[in-house]
């Protein structure tokens, strides 16, 4: 691979972008579902982002991936026509209710950085409720190379992944993000604050957020009852796998006393048995969906921390002017 | 009246900065809806086009493919008029108005919006205009850009945008607090300075405001201290309850990875 970039500068237009697509076009209820397409340039070591455009999602699954390929392809090629970047840099998505690190997120990022022109791809993840609460929460992530490797292999045995020493936190990296704006958007948003267009917003010294907490938890129980299932799963294959052990080593003193029976008694021993007929091996479940669960609960932990957090800072405030 | 998002500003801003050597200005579509009177611009793309002293050529094709690609993302997007990046409109602007007064539905009339990157007068100024018909009915008639009101507008998610896109770092949320208290600290003491300014006699006393300032204290929710502090309580209990457990779920996760890892 080529050097791996190492930070990731967005523009303040892809963010504006991204917002209206987000909280939808008609009023401001974020949308559910929706992603984008990132379109940019490679800088050295740093990935530019300089314009996006949103990606239609339909309902139906298994068009999706093809109507979106030709989607974004095509209007690639429109706007080279307009001396807009047409590289495609990566994509983004925006996670209200489903959490951002699931199978299939991963599956397409892992297309996208194997890809070789697109090895750089990033996936940008947006919260709009973080928004809506005050804090811009945009960050860039990018599947680290260990994960490739083990992706590339295809299977996600226990031995695999300690193998290459591969934990829930070291699959998805974070890639260091700055915001930028150029001369000529800085004189704008100058000239907007100035004339008093725009106000500052008020959502810093609410100490709302209830429901967003209350949609966090709520993620965060149904995550923990899918990963103890997991961890369920995982100890009943260990125990049956032991089980079989036994039994096989049993089988094999069995066969021995009798050979040596047999030997005595002066008969031919009994031919060697294939074990693997009798026995037959088991199927190690895949450890993928255990990785990215905890991941997920370690980024609904964080989440649910941080804002936890400002809110009692602000209650903190409040019971000093009382 | 018009109303603009500030994500157009910035397209505008951004793809002029992109344009060919030899262009002087970029025009584009401008997309969005329409509500009673007022047309809102949400969102806009550019449109290549050849602009020389004797004529104009615009790829409509292009601007067409783009209104429908979108329309597949959002269904309630429609062309509402177009965009220039420069100030100054020349005669070829009536043909392009006269062309998306087709384009657009039926009984909108296209806004020109322009915006001046030239920064002439040290400012980008933003202006929309209509075109009117002018000129003796049934002999000569022509069409003037009239000049319409317009501002812009933001959701709530811009406006926290915008702020950040301020900064010039990224600074932690107790700074915000800091500086929303500090803001709202000065427009109190400016409020009770102009208040008592009037008691005294020395300005004079304007009602609405003064309306607005008996809503203002009227908004603030009476309680009893006591219910105050129980209500101030509960609600910090919960809060550590739910870091607790936000801890609580990491520790196994932290464990988890430090064994596999080694």
């Amino acid at each position: 691979m080529a050097s791996a970039t190492t930070s990731c500068r967005v523009d303040g237009l892809v963010l504006l972008r991204i917002l209206r697509h987000c909280h939808g076009y008609t009023n401001e209820a974020p949308l559910d579902i929706c992603s984008g397409v990132l379109q940019g340039m490679i800088n050295g070591s740093v990935l530019e982002v300089t314009d996006c455009f949103a990606t239609p999602m339909e309902a139906s699954e298994e068009e999706d991936n093809d109507e979106i390929a030709e989607y974004s392809e095509q209007m690639l090629r429109l706007v080279r026509e307009v001396n807009s970047d047409h590289v495609q840099v990566g994509w983004y998505i925006s996670s209200l209710e489903r959490s951002p690190f699931s199978r299939v997120i991963m599956e397409t990022q892992y297309q996208y950085q194997r890809s070789l022109s697109h090895e750089h791809s990033i996936l940008l993840i947006y919260n709009p409720m973080e928004t809506m609460q005050g804090r811009l929460s945009l960050e860039a992530y990018r599947l680290s190379s260990k994960a490739m490797e083990v992706m590339n292999e295809g299977t996600f045995t226990e031995k695999s992944l300690q193998e290459h020493k591969l934990s829930w936190s070291s699959m998805f990296e974070q890639v260091p993000l700055d915001l930028h704006r150029s001369t000529l958007a800085n004189t704008l948003l100058l000239e907007l604050s100035s004339t008093g267009a725009v106000e500052p917003p008020h959502e810093f010294l609410t100490v709302g957020g209830s429901s967003q907490l209350e949609t966090c938890m709520r993620l965060m129980m149904d995550t923990v009852d899918d990963a103890s299932q997991d961890i369920n799963r995982y100890s009943q294959f260990l125990k049956q796998q032991q089980r079989q052990q036994q039994q096989i080593s049993q089988h094999k003193m069995r066969r021995q006393q009798e050979n040596t029976a047999r030997q005595q008694r002066g008969e031919a021993p009994l031919p060697e048995e294939d074990l693997d007929k009798l026995f037959k091996p088991m199927q190690a479940p895949p450890r993928l969906d255990g990785l990215l669960v905890s991941q997920q609960l370690s980024s609904y932990g964080k989440q649910l921390r941080e804002v936890a957090g400002s809110n009692l800072s602000k209650l903190l405030v409040l019971k000093s002017m009382q | 009246k018009v109303l603009v998002h500030p994500l157009v500003a910035f397209a505008i801003a951004e793809s002029h900065q992109r344009r060919n050597e030899d262009q002087k200005r970029v025009i584009g579509t401008l997309t969005g809806n329409v509500v009673d009177d007022v047309v809102i611009v949400k969102d806009c793309f550019v449109v290549p086009h050849n602009e020389t002293h004797d004529e104009v050529a615009v790829d409509m094709e292009f601007g067409r493919n783009m209104v429908e690609m979108r329309r597949r993302v959002n269904a309630s997007e429609c062309v509402v008029g177009w965009f220039s990046s420069s100030a100054h409109i020349s005669e070829h602007s009536a043909l392009i108005q006269d062309y998306y007064a087709r384009e657009t539905p039926t009984g909108v009339q296209p806004i020109h919006l322009s915006v001046d990157t030239g920064l002439d007068n040290d400012r980008p100024n933003m202006e929309a205009h209509v075109s009117l018909p002018m000129g003796t009915p049934g002999k000569v008639t022509g069409a003037m850009f009239c000049r319409v009101p317009c501002s812009v507008t933001c959701q709530n998610a811009e406006r926290v945008a915008l702020h950040h896109l301020q900064q010039p770092r990224q600074s932690g949320d107790v700074q915000h607090m800091e500086a929303a208290c500090t803001k709202m600290h000065d427009q109190l003491t400016s409020i009770i300075r102009y208040v008592e300014g009037v008691l005294e006699g020395q300005e004079k006393g304007d009602e609405t405001v003064g309306r607005f300032l008996l809503d203002l204290v009227n908004s603030v929710p009476r309680m009893e201290p006591h219910a105050m502090h129980t209500m101030l309580n509960g609600t910090t209990q919960d809060l550590l309850m739910m870091v607790y457990l936000a801890t609580l779920v990491e520790t196994p996760l932290i464990l988890l990875h430090s064994v596999s890892s080694r």
